[in-house]
């Protein structure tokens, strides 16, 4: 079906239900025992981190078979398009309210202690039931305020490098979609440490 | 130590289309000058798009030491007149044939860079030149992407001042993954620094890591595109400080380290679909981030092209290119203007000479 950066997904019948295999390949170049190591690590963390975000309210896709060893997870194939190519060809107004969207369920994962960890568009699939979260290998939970300012930050740096003229209306609406679900109190603080992670970065934008 | 390199590429052809000779038919010098690190360097191309002479001298810090931004500088000062004078003697010129200055302005060590700017700005006033600041990492990626004939490529940039992931939209290069703190040149240098070795140490570690039994597990810090190198330089320093092999170290650090920015370029490269792969930056050097790279390319059937050793490294030659593309689209800054940039951004320069 698709063959991402990370591994090999397969779309295939799960006993009669139309199902994504995905599985994380080998990679020749690695040192192998880190590539068995990562891979094993990221499918288990994956399934369990699909379940928790389903117990925060967030739409996912349900696991039907794990296999850390293998590195392969069998899940429920989901119909729809992602938001990456919908922000793309979209009017501007329909693509603000699809951020807000976005930022509500990012609310509802960072409001269960979830830290996604590859927060980009690419990740989220807009289906008939609504907006769900894919790829949670890299994910982990975390109480922290710096996890979270983090998670937003690296969505930020994805919409201004795909999005570019649109990118702060963009993470605007996303911030607003996230206040709605935690407050604007919250969204303030994050702000703040959103701009601490810039400046700390390399050759950050200084004011 | 002044080395001088005559580059003989005739009749290369420029790669992006754009008419560099704007003057009719007489051919145009640029002088580019670089000295934002341990590197002082001063090189001359003309505007057919040759780049005729790359003259260095490098500052070469005691063992076990860092770059002391006071002592480069001190370097600098002493070694400009020399490597200026190389570079135009070599190329066949004198400073009053030139057209143009370029100058790194930056992002960089400020004393450093003050040499350059200085220098380049004596130069520009004396003869009445314009000045064209370079940002020194457009630098790197332009001489690769000249090197390699790659039009629109996926750009890793991995130095001791940058590791991060751009390709080029809307009239910059775009950032699309980079380091959250130190970057990978830091993490080796760092790192040999512990073990004794003066800075840039990356090609004594290579050397030692062949010489490697066993892989240790270290801290891998991949946050979406981005990657940070601070955990696994404390954890390795602590490890050799507790008696590790070195060489079992330096193998684990570079597998461990090399993954990681193998993991993002890939992400990067799944995502923008871009056909063509290039590393550039001092740390493009090394066989085994080429390998895993190229290995990377061919799973997305890309091409990939590692900048060769002679303008991986910072050197005159990558200022001077890049100001010669900036020059044929008529960049310039008023000499009163012409400040350095510590923390000049890549994604914040405007390239017309590729919109």
């Amino acid at each position: 079906m698709k063959k991402g950066a990370e591994a090999d997904l397969y779309l295939i019948d799960w006993v009669g239900l139309p199902a994504v295999k995905k599985v994380r390949v080998s990679k020749s170049y690695l040192q192998p025992k880190l590539d068995q190591a990562l891979r094993t690590y990221r499918t288990s963390h994956e399934a369990l981190f699909l379940k928790k975000a389903r117990e925060c309210g967030v739409l996912t896709p349900v696991v039907y078979y794990v296999d850390p060893k293998g590195a392969e997870l069998i899940m429920q194939f989901i119909e729809g398009i992602r938001l990456k190519e919908l922000l793309l060809s979209r009017a501007y107004d329909e693509c603000l309210k699809l951020c807000e969207q976005m930022g509500k369920v990012i609310a509802l994962l960072h409001q269960g202690d979830i830290m996604h960890s590859d927060l980009t568009p690419s990740n989220f699939i807009l289906s008939k039931k609504g907006l769900v979260v894919i790829d949670f290998g890299l994910s982990f939970t975390s109480k922290k305020i710096e996890d979270r300012a983090v998670d937003l930050h690296l969505l930020k740096s994805v919409l201004l490098s795909t999005y570019t003229d649109k990118a702060d209306a963009f993470f605007n609406s996303v911030l607003n979609g996230y206040s709605s679900i935690l407050g604007a109190e919250v969204v303030n603080i994050l702000k703040v440490k959103i701009r601490e992670i810039e400046r700390r970065g390399r050759y950050a934008r200084v004011v | 130590m002044i080395f001088i390199e005559r580059i003989n590429q005739p009749n290369q052809i420029y790669p992006l289309g754009v008419e560099m000779n704007k003057t009719g038919k007489k051919i145009v010098y640029g002088l580019g000058i670089e000295s934002t690190a341990h590197t002082f360097g001063a090189s001359v191309v003309d505007s057919t798009g040759r780049i005729l002479t790359d003259a260095k001298s490098v500052y070469i810090p005691p063992q076990g030491s860092g770059i002391h931004p006071r002592e480069a500088s001190r370097h600098h000062s002493e070694k400009a007149a020399n490597v200026i004078d190389e570079a135009l003697r070599g190329a066949g010129i004198k400073a009053r044939d030139l057209s143009f200055i370029a100058y790194s302005a930056g992002p960089g060590l400020g004393p450093c860079l003050r040499v350059g700017a200085t220098v380049a700005r004596a130069i520009a006033s004396y003869f009445n030149l314009p000045l064209i600041p370079v940002n020194h990492a457009v630098g790197h990626i332009e001489i690769a992407a000249l090197e390699a004939g790659f039009s629109d490529p996926l750009v890793l940039l991995v130095s001791g001042g940058h590791t991060l992931i751009s390709a080029h939209s809307y009239g910059r290069w775009r950032i699309f993954g980079e380091t959250l703190d130190i970057t990978i040149g830091q993490l080796l240098d760092q790192f040999g620094r512990a073990a004794g070795f003066a800075s840039p140490a990356g090609r004594k570690l290579e050397e030692l890591a062949k010489a490697a039994e066993r892989y240790i597990s270290l801290p891998y810090t991949v946050k979406g595109n981005d990657v940070s190198f601070s955990g696994i330089l404390t954890a390795a320093k602590n490890m050799l400080a507790s008696g590790e092999s070195l060489e079992d170290l330096a193998y684990s650090l570079q597998e461990t380290g090399f993954a990681m920015l193998c993991e993002v370029t890939e992400r990067a490269l799944a995502f923008t679909e871009k056909s063509e792969l290039l590393v550039a930056g001092g740390v493009a050097a090394n066989r085994r981030l080429c390998e895993m790279l190229n290995a990377v390319a061919l799973r997305h059937n890309a091409k990939f092209c590692a900048v060769s050793s002679r303008f991986a490294g910072d050197c005159g030659a990558q200022i001077a290119w890049a100001g010669l593309l900036a020059f044929s689209t008529g960049v310039f800054i008023p000499l009163e203007k012409s400040v350095i940039r510590q923390s000049w951004r890549l994604d914040s320069v405007d390239t017309p000479w590729r919109s």
